[in-house]
């Protein structure tokens, strides 16, 4: 029998809430070489991170595991004591968690955090310990190392914490290493760099790594075999190549089909009419913040100038803190600018009045990112959608009510949800509730502010069609805000591409995609999962 | 969840506690074996038995029938206090958190003012304005916790009107006055219940409070505090007096915080 590293054996485990049992992880098989990266892969809910919080005996007090082994090497973890755990975790088994910004403690140093293992586990010597703290921050990438050291987790950026996570998870060189979504708290930039360190420490040390992602396209470029959970069970396990290649189960086909940047982009092109004029018109709209009373205001957005004509949809596209939020509260009236304008219809955006705010309200209404916290918990679904036919006097009570129940069904939201409150639905069901609230008062734009970044591909991938049914039923006009480059060009006509608030480069989606001429798009372009091996025919 | 809830032992026992109580206050005559007021001076000062469950006093009165009598000076003084409290500190807070700016500004600083006064000291003040007596002692205790439900209030108002939903609602063409009553108040009043309940408790124990200083109900009425007051002249012969009158305002003060406690969590 080969000698894996780690080896879990039909594991099963279940969660307790309440008195009633779930099962999170079914009867799930999986083992890891030296040297190799395993890509657990699967949506939320799958029981990816319950296999991860198994494998290092951090499970949540109510998971009760029913059966299986997990054995590391020759050692048998599940059932032992707390100190035989002590022994194992950091010193054999490493994890690299899936937030920085919460996974440090921050009244300590960085390095600080990262010899407290070394101090507990090797017994070295004070002096040791700094050096090979210092070589350690040195090796994960991080400039001045001794600078750096005495720094506090507050004064790093998230992908330079993830990266300090990183060194404190190898410190003591473990045989394994688990990656519970190490990037999905990062930019794209940044996560292609915090891979590319995780695939660099591995080759070096021949460590094995369990990648565990919700994302179809990291997975493809980083892992060498993968493990594709559905509902806490094992859809299919194998090589990537031949995974993704030959995918055997339906499940796996759906997962890689919705991934954006794998699918192929399939909107036809819109002919614009030139004669008319466009919906929305910016001009030279830039936005300070004011920050304390001598220094020089922040320019969150500087000189962003782009027109959307109707029936298309505009994208922006940037980095955290590129200024394309701010810019969409502009679009939808919550901002004023500092300079500039902003013309949607016969609006100026700048200078509503109050009737004519009212109108400007029913003309632009916004989608949120996070359909958790954009609909008012205590309100049912039908009074969350009828509300903005309430507060424009649209129709009688009657006529509402069945515009509503027709809103409903134009987002596939089944009847019987009309009575449900927000939480009793998942996160797609929510966004569905979110749009319909937005389109029932018939809009010209609609402003749709990271509006599937928080949802899972297949349900990502179902609003992106709902939306496009909407639009070409209704001619309606999106202003598409999002970070992920894969979901824009697929839903796209026109893209802004953002940094740091000014306008990088402009244009026609399929053009700026095939041929992009600025070198900031090109590295974003570049550090998209999964992109690179788009027009690879092996796979 | 909510049912097993109240079924725990804990919130049985405080819910029994506050019902027995109220129900003094509304038929005392079901519970009372004797007149609260008219004594019998053969039976003066004895100890608890099966004929007066909570002794006598130094007037030959049933002390039972007397607690009894008292629950409902308490109940009532203790609800109007918390009602003043909570619709005036209330508003203030909603008031403050939602319209912000200068507004704000002054209503807290007067907030402030009220809080850096001790409460005792405050509605002894107040008692002392508006005169001795029932009524007055649950108004001034009353004022003693605006301070503190326009705290909470404002910033809870101002926690949900960051949310997303709120600006939402104003997105949906809402006015300021329609949003703030059909979404920024229901969602801000959870945590100002829990602590109706709460307030609840510490005025019946304020209220007593000052009743035993003197400052509220006049003797003979058989007011709480003014019972263990009356009952200090006797700690040493009969602990009676002043033990189990005591034990019965700790009862209903704690019941009222294991239930506010409880109220919190099913609430929020």
């Amino acid at each position: 029998m080969a000698e894996h590293v780690l080896d879990i054996r039909n594991l099963t485990v279940d969660y307790e809430t309440r008195g009633t049992r779930r099962r999170a992880v079914d009867g799930v098989s999986l083992h890891v070489e030296p040297g190799e990266v395993l890509g657990v892969v699967g949506e939320s809910g799958s029981g990816k991170s319950t296999i991860a919080q198994s494998i290092i005996g951090l499970q949540a007090p109510n998971a009760h595991i029913l059966s299986g082994s997990v054995r590391l090497r020759n050692t048998e973890l599940l059932g032992a004591s707390k100190k035989m755990w002590r022994q194992v975790r950091g010193t054999r088994i490493g994890l690299i968690p899936q937030d920085p910004n919460n996974s440090l403690n921050p009244l300590r140093t960085v390095g600080a955090s990262i010899a407290e293992p070394m101090l507990l586990h090797s017994g070295q010597q004070q002096g040791s310990v700094r050096r090979r703290v210092l070589a350690l921050l040195e090796m994960v990438g991080i400039p001045e190392p001794e600078r750096r050291a005495r720094q506090y987790p507050h004064e790093l950026s998230g992908g330079m914490k993830q990266r300090v996570l990183i060194a404190a998870a190898v410190a003591l060189e473990p045989e394994v290493v688990i990656a519970d979504e190490p990037t999905s708290a990062l930019d794209v930039t940044v996560q292609r760099r915090i891979l590319d360190l995780i695939d660099d420490l591995r080759s070096r040390m021949d460590t094995a790594v369990v990648l565990i992602t919700h994302d179809m396209g990291v997975a493809r470029e980083r892992a060498d075999r993968l493990l594709v959970m559905h509902d806490g069970r094992e859809e299919e396990s194998g090589p990537t190549r031949e995974v993704l290649a030959i995918p055997k189960r339906d499940y796996t086909r759906t997962l890689i089909a919705n991934v954006p940047a794998m699918a192929l982009r399939t909107r036809p092109k819109i002919d614009v009419d030139e004669s008319v004029p466009p919906l929305v018109e910016v001009r030279g709209l830039t936005r300070e913040f004011a920050r304390g009373r001598r220094s020089v205001p922040f320019r969150a957005v500087d000189d962003v100038s782009f027109v959307v004509p109707r029936g298309t949809t505009h994208a922006l596209v940037g980095e955290s803190g590129s200024g394309k939020t701010t810019i969409g509260r502009l679009l939808a009236g919550f901002d004023r600018a500092s300079a500039g304008s902003i013309r949607v219809a016969d609006h100026d955006v700048g200078s509503l009045r109050n009737g004519e705010r009212k109108r400007f309200r029913r003309a632009v209404q916004l989608v949120y990112q996070n359909p958790f916290g954009s609909l008012d918990p205590r309100q049912s679904v039908s009074s969350i959608v009828a509300e903005p036919l309430r507060n424009f006097g649209i129709g009688s009570g009657a006529e509402r009510e069945a515009m509503v129940a027709e809103m409903l069904d134009a987002v596939a939201l089944p009847e019987q949800y009309a009575n449900r409150l927000p939480r009793e639905l998942s996160g797609g069901q929510r966004q569905r509730v979110a749009i319909a609230r937005a389109l029932v008062a018939e809009p010209d734009l609609v402003v749709l502010d990271e509006a599937v970044s928080a949802l899972d591909v297949t349900v990502q991938a179902q609003i992106l069609r709902l939306l496009e049914k909407l639009q070409r039923e209704r001619g309606l006009t999106y202003i598409f805000i999002s970070h992920d480059l894969a979901v824009v060009r697929q839903i796209s006509d026109s893209v802004t591409v953002l940094k740091e608030g000014i306008q990088v480069e402009a244009g026609d989606t399929e053009t700026l995609f095939t041929d992009p001429q600025h070198p900031y798009t090109q590295a974003l372009l570049e550090a998209v999962p999964g992109w690179t091996l788009l027009g690879d025919p092996s796979i | 969840m909510i049912r097993s809830i109240w079924l725990r032992p804990s919130v049985v026992v405080s819910l029994l506690v506050i019902v027995v109580v109220a129900s003094w206050a509304l038929f005392p005559g079901v519970f009372a074996s004797h007149d609260p007021l008219a004594g019998s001076p053969g039976e003066a000062l004895q100890p608890p038995s099966g004929a007066h469950w909570f002794g006598t006093d130094a007037t030959g009165r049933d002390l039972f029938s007397r607690v009894v009598a008292g629950s409902v000076h308490s109940l009532t003084g203790g609800a109007a206090a918390v009602t003043i409290g909570c619709v005036t500190g209330t508003t203030m807070g909603i008031v403050a958190g939602a319209v912000g700016g200068i507004v704000d500004d002054i209503l807290m600083r007067i907030v402030d003012v009220l809080l850096a006064i001790p409460g005792l000291l405050l509605a002894l003040s107040v008692v002392i304005l508006l005169g001795f007596g029932t009524t007055n002692a649950a108004i001034a205790v009353g004022v003693t916790s605006v301070a503190t439900f326009a705290r909470l209030a404002r910033s809870q108002v101002v926690e949900v009107r960051a949310t997303d939903y709120v600006e939402a609602a104003f997105g949906s063409g809402g006015s300021f006055g329609s949003v703030l009553v059909r979404h920024i108040v229901p969602n801000s009043m959870a945590p100002v219940v829990a602590l109706v309940a709460l307030q609840f408790g510490s005025a019946i124990l304020q209220i007593a409070t000052l009743g035993f200083l003197g400052y509220g109900a006049p003797p003979p009425t058989p007011e709480w505090g003014l019972l263990i007051a009356e009952g200090r002249d006797y700690l040493a012969t009969a602990w009676w007096l002043t033990t189990l009158p005591g034990a019965v305002v700790a009862a209903v003060v704690l019941a009222t915080k294991g239930l506010s406690t409880t109220l919190r969590k099913v609430l929020g």
